[in-house]
């Protein structure tokens, strides 16, 4: 096995331009993009319509049709393939694992065939063709999904595989009672059905379409297989494959015209669609992983989708106006998201990672200029900032709605007021991205300029075209919708019987008025106002994600983590229980020491001076634990960093490195029970010394009673010395003749006499 | 009606040239009875191909020996469904027994392999050819027990009580049959394919069910199939492909004998007692589906898959109408094809890793190209990917279900195909993705005669599914035509 791998690893250098199969896959899938994008810019622009039929095929015949709607749809895709196409080339040289590097043929084929099943879809004439280039589509982007080998991409693969057949059969329930109640697979026999037939057919044709398209409820799948497919395979798959569905519910919902139960499915369509909207918006603003943001904003996205193939179904002007917005929504979407994805696979070769703690400040017009332009060209499209393109059709879709909402004003009142609220949820999830992704300095070193001179260098001169031409596009639907309105969408408008006096409004309707600026600069700035609000709550996070390798380091992060936790929390404790019951001595001590200080020991007061001292000190100790243990905390975090390089060399060191932090973790424990027990040493040094105060104390007690003591004689005596002179007293008292005055002058002076024995007891002590 | 005469002829010369050919094969060497092996299924096909194209679509012609095994007497007939089946039969065995040379190279009892494969060839033609019951019968009992033989062909010990279970079983199936055959000849007078025999006589439901459990476990209907999933592995591979891919048929093709041709489409729909194989049919495709997914031994898992199809083929055959029963008996020819194909691979595989689980299959598929080509392409049909050939047979079925205004029937078989997914595309997957594990080597290559009936299978399906698909769907069509509009 290994001897293979480095035979294939020299055959095929990772930057060398691939050879052999994966010459003639890549030829092949870019003549096939180039070629469907010619041949549907030409048919959208010479308004030809083709049809035709390959009878016996499958028993039932396989019928294709090429009509204004499904060319709308068609040239949306080509585009956003051709493009990642463009982008790919450099971006699996670049990328693309050298032992793998083999593989890139089956990733040039299955791109290849994907673009063949999905135009095969838009492109059907009936939904039994539709059904069987559904089928192929599955398989051949089931192997995009997988590319990449790894664990994650198995299981979401395996998910996606088993969701898309799961839609695939729906459809073919649908479509089998389809059949047997009609006798036909078009897409207008839907329409024939009436009653209980009507409603089943539609709920599980929508259901299986829906399946693809990532509706709500069964979206599940979505962020999990569009962020594991390689950067290219997710830009088409988000940008373009998930039309498939919405491709398949518009065809029912327009076959549903005139049928009675054409409103319920308006509302029904109407409510998915902002569950969409709002639950893909909230779960991308909390996301911490770039490409899986941008598969919940698909998620989100198809809720405008939604919401504009719900309003199709009013009269006029209104459903002009639904229709243009969700077709052109369509190749918006497709332009943007493409485009933020290749960003994030451009991200993916030069920082090698999309967690997004991880991309702070990687965007900046000194590190990547393209790049950046890039990004910000998405961001503001998405967010339908006024000049690009997002702008354009989310104003139609709204305005379609608004229409709506003069005819049942409380519900699409509602589902309008909804939707805009919705659209600032769009743009504070990407504001935040902005923040992250174009503020502060980039985590790694700006990198180096591609070399020209080796091929892969070469072709990345590749990405700026790509982006560039992106963004182009953007500006010119931004800045003249009506010219591709003109293209995109009237000959559809005209083919669904659509008054021409509405198609006319439509051709001079204003994009830069009051009405249309207002409702999106305002939930722009809402968001951003908003954002100001929220931003600390939204700031990345580093994720751990479960990937095989990345779990046994992730489980030794937390176990160190968790070893530093409880070798914290046991050091602080004891530092804690010992700075206590110092404190406590302390306590004891100074009043010990005061006592001692009043009976003028000398011993004494040099103690009080060291018992702070050596508070202090243990202080400072358990200080430096607390940083030491927070650094190698820190550490390991780092270490979870640089795991994203899944070098395995690295991850050995990581290990042997992890394994020196637990070594070092426990040296510190066993610092911390040395310094525990000093403490403890102290205590009882601190005890000993007590009692050598005690006895102090007590000696000087005894000294102190002896002196009052003597006091007391003193007094006694003086007072038994005075006993003779009472008589004089009393003489001289009489003579004053007043023997009450006397008496009093004795109990005064007896008072006097205690206080002053009281005080000088008090005082001596 | 020379033609029809002409016909029936050649379908007697079909059923005649095996038997002889299965006596002659006592006297010869192994390698001469793997000749005939191959030989005579395909001159059989050659004869029953002919004996289609000359006789019209709509004959019942019935070639009688009433002097044979008297009072019944033995009878050959050349109609639509007889021919069909004896078609696939013979295509389908000629192919195995291609596989046989490299499966048995080194086996001493070869011989014995061979001359029980012949007998048991003999056997399933027979009952495809069979003019009345008793024939059938007759046939159908040289089949069974020329089948033991190939089932105990390792005589290991499981191989010993797996066969005594279905030597058990198989009795108490013809028994059952026996019983059923006396109750139509009590009340008929005659065993022949004439329907509505029964009228309002009060033994109609004792015969039905006696047929039903005769064929029943045959075929390996839910709760009868106790039996197939303890056989099939344990034979050796070229014996599970025939008898999953071929003989459990026959209990399918007597049941369409028996509710179309001995009971009739008005007497069993006034009844009702067609429902009983329906109910059990979805039965039996949600047990086989759902223990296939349980089973980690490959060739258990393709046994109890085989469970799950028969369901298929079981529910669109008792549904009386014209579309289901085309789907039914065309499911017979593609489960045929594929299964033949998934069990002579999992031989393959089997014999060169010498592992049976599922999960030793990783990464095999580059080494063995072949043989997972026809494994995946075989796996794919039975999911129902169009368009291989499963996907036409379930969207007649299906088809059929919603004209017989049972379109729960169409949601058992979408839930099914999405189950069939559950247990086949993850081996589908891991042996293409995967990295092979290391302990596994492979001993030997695959030689032609292994990759040739394997890809000839594969393309069928393939082919037959995408292109050719009317020619046998058109068969099934005037077979299903024939039983139910004489």
């Amino acid at each position: 096995m290994n001897g293979r791998r480095t035979r294939r690893a020299s055959k095929y250098h990772p930057s060398r331009f691939p050879c052999g199969k994966a010459c003639y896959a890549v030829t092949f899938s870019g003549v096939l993009c180039a070629i469907m994008l010619l041949l549907t810019a030409f048919l959208l622009l010479t308004h030809k319509h083709v049809a035709f039929e390959v009878k016996y095929l499958l028993g039932e015949g396989v019928r294709f049709r090429v009509d204004e709607v499904s060319l709308a749809f068609g040239f949306s895709a080509s585009l956003v393939w051709f493009l990642s196409y463009l982008f790919s080339v450099p971006y699996m040289m670049r990328h693309a694992d050298p032992h793998k590097d083999g593989k890139s043929d089956l990733f040039y084929t299955a791109f290849a065939l994907s673009l063949i099943f999905t135009a095969g879809v838009f492109f059907s004439g009936d939904l039994f063709t539709a059904f069987l280039c559904f089928e192929f589509l599955t398989l051949s982007s089931f192997l995009l999904v997988r590319h990449e080998g790894t664990r994650e991409s198995e299981d979401a693969s395996s998910l996606y595989l088993f969701m898309s057949l799961t839609g695939g059969l729906l459809v073919l329930f649908g479509l089998l009672v389809l059949k047997a109640k009609t006798g036909s697979c078009a897409y207008e026999a839907v329409g024939l059905l009436s009653g209980n037939d009507l409603v089943g057919v539609t709920a599980l044709l929508t259901l299986g379409f829906g399946m693809k398209a990532g509706l709500f409820g069964l979206h599940f799948w979505l962020p999990r297989a569009h962020p594991v497919a390689p950067s290219p395979a997710s830009a088409v798959l988000s940008g373009a494959m998930i039309k498939v569905g919405i491709y398949g519910i518009l065809r029912v919902y327009l076959a549903l015209e005139g049928a009675e139960i054409q409103e319920n499915v308006s509302f029904a369509l109407a409510v998915a669609g902002l569950l969409n909207l709002w639950w893909g918006g909230t779960m991308a603003l909390f996301s911490q992983n770039l490409k899986r943001i941008l598969a919940f904003s698909s998620v989100s996205q198809i809720g405008y989708i939604l919401l504009g193939i719900s309003a199709t179904g009013l009269e006029g002007h209104g459903k002009a106006m639904a229709i243009s917005g969700t077709l052109l929504h369509v190749l918006n979407h497709g332009l943007f998201k493409s485009l933020l994805f290749l960003v994030s696979g451009h991200l993916l070769m030069t920082e090698g990672t999309v967690e997004l703690w991880a991309l702070k400040g990687s965007l900046g017009p000194k590190r990547n200029l393209w790049a950046f332009l890039g990004f910000i060209f998405g961001f503001a499209g998405i967010t339908g900032i006024p000049g690009l393109n997002g702008f354009v059709s989310k104003t139609l879709i709204h305005d379609g709605l608004a229409i709506a909402s003069n005819h049942y004003a409380t519900f699409w009142g509602v589902v309008e007021k909804m939707f805009l609220l919705g659209s600032g949820l769009t743009a504070l999830y990407f504001v935040r991205l902005l923040e992250v992704l174009c503020t502060g300095a980039g985590q790694r070193p700006v990198p180096h300029p591609a070399k020209s001179h080796d091929s892969a260098g070469k072709a990345e001169s590749l990405i700026p075209l790509v982006y560039a031409g992106t963004g182009g596009l953007m500006l010119s639907i931004g800045f003249n919708p009506w010219g591709w309105l003109r293209i995109l969408s009237f000959p559809s408008l005209r083919a669904l019987h659509v008054s021409s006096e509405a198609v006319e409004e439509i051709a001079h309707f204003s994009f830069f008025s009051h009405e249309t600026l207002s409702p999106a600069l305002i939930s722009f700035f809402g968001a951003l106002f908003l954002y100001a609000f929220v931003r600390g709550r939204l700031r990345p996070v580093p994720q751990i994600e479960e990937d095989s390798l990345t779990a046994r380091l992730s489980s030794l992060g937390r176990r160190i983590s968790a070893f530093a936790d409880t070798s914290f929390n046991k050091g602080a404790g004891l530092a804690y229980d010992a700075l206590a019951r110092a404190g406590n001595m302390v306590c004891h001590w100074g009043l010990h020491v005061e006592l001692a200080l009043q009976a003028g020991v000398n011993a004494l007061p040099a103690r009080a001076v060291a018992a702070p001292k050596i508070a202090s000190q243990m202080d400072e100790e358990t200080g430096s634990i607390w940083v030491f243990l927070f650094r190698a905390f820190q550490k390991a975090i780092g270490l979870m960093e640089m795991v994203e390089e899944e070098d395995e060399t690295l991850v050995t060191s990581l290990a042997k490195e992890s394994r020196i932090l637990l070594e070092l973790a426990r040296v510190e424990e066993t610092t911390l029970g040395r310094l525990y027990h000093a403490a403890n040493m102290a205590v009882q040094e601190m005890v000993q010394d007590t009692a050598k105060i005690e006895a102090i104390t007590n000696r000087e007690y005894a000294e102190g009673g002896r002196v009052a003591r003597a006091l007391v004689e003193h007094a006694g005596q003086s007072a038994l010395r005075m006993r003779p002179r009472v008589p004089e007293l009393l003489l001289s008292v009489s003579s004053l003749r007043r023997v009450e005055n006397l008496s009093i002058t004795l109990i005064i002076a007896t008072v006097i006499l205690v206080l002053v024995t009281a005080l000088a007891l008090f005082f001596v002590r | 009606m020379d033609k029809e005469i002409l016909g029936a002829s050649l379908a007697l010369a079909a059923l005649l040239l095996p038997v002889a050919a299965a006596l002659l094969s006592c006297r010869v060497s192994a390698l001469k009875r793997w000749l005939l092996g191959v030989i005579i299924p395909a001159s059989c096909f050659v004869l029953v191909a002919v004996a289609a194209a000359v006789t019209p679509s709509e004959s019942h012609y019935t070639l009688s020996f009433p002097r044979e095994l008297p009072p019944v007497g033995l009878s050959v007939t050349a109609d639509r469904p007889g021919l069909y089946f004896g078609m696939i039969v013979s295509a389908v065995w000629a192919l195995v027994s291609i596989y046989c040379a490299w499966y048995l190279e080194n086996d001493p009892h070869s011989g014995r392999f061979y001359t029980a494969s012949l007998l048991s060839f003999s056997g399933t033609l027979g009952v495809a050819l069979a003019g009345d019951m008793f024939t059938l019968f007759l046939f159908f009992e040289l089949m069974s027990l020329a089948a033991y033989v190939l089932i105990i062909h390792e005589r290991t010990p499981e191989s010993f009580s797996a066969g005594f279970k279905y030597l058990l079983m198989t009795i108490g199936g013809s028994l059952g049959l026996f019983f059923g055959l006396i109750l139509t000849y009590h009340t008929a007078g005659s065993l022949s394919f004439a329907r509505g025999p029964f009228g309002a006589s009060a033994g109609g439901f004792l015969a039905f069910m006696g047929y039903f459990l005769g064929f029943g476990i045959k075929a390996g209907v839910f709760p009868l199939h106790v039996w197939l999933p303890d056989a099939h592995p344990v034979a050796p591979s070229p014996a599970s492909a025939l008898l999953s891919g071929l003989m459990i048929k026959t209990g399918a093709f007597g049941l369409v004998r028996v509710i179309y041709q001995i009971f009739g489409v008005e007497y069993l729909g006034h009844t009702g007692w067609n429902m009983i194989p329906v109910y059990l049919g979805v039965v039996t495709i949600f047990i086989g589906s759902a223990v296939a997914i349980l089973q980690d031994d490959l060739k258990r898992r393709l046994a109890y898959s085989s469970v799950a199809q028969i369901g298929y083929i079981v529910t669109g055959l008792s549904l009386l109408n014209h579309r289901a029963l085309q789907g039914a008996l065309f499911h017979v020819f593609g489960h045929a094809l594929m299964k033949a194909s998934l069990f002579m691979a999992a031989g393959v595989i089997i014999r060169l890793t010498g592992r049976r689980k599922v999960e030793d299959l990783a990464g095999l598929g580059q080494h063995l190209p072949f043989t997972f080509f026809g494994f995946s392409i075989a796996a794919l049909s039975m999911v129902g990917i169009p368009p291989l050939v499963g996907f036409t047979s379930k969207w007649h079925i299906a088809w059929g279900a919603l004209d017989a205004g049972m379109p729960w029937i169409v949601a058992v078989l979408l839930i099914s195909s999405f189950m069939n997914g559950i247990y086949y595309l993850p081996i589908v997957i891991s042996a293409f993705f995967k990295e092979k594990k290391p302990d596994i080597q492979l001993e030997g290559k695959e030689a032609p005669r292994v990759w040739v009936p394997i890809t000839v299978l594969a393309a069928g399906i393939f082919l037959v599914g995408l292109v050719f698909g009317n020619i046998p769907l058109t068969l099934a069509d005037q077979a299903a035509g024939s039983v139910l509009n004489p």
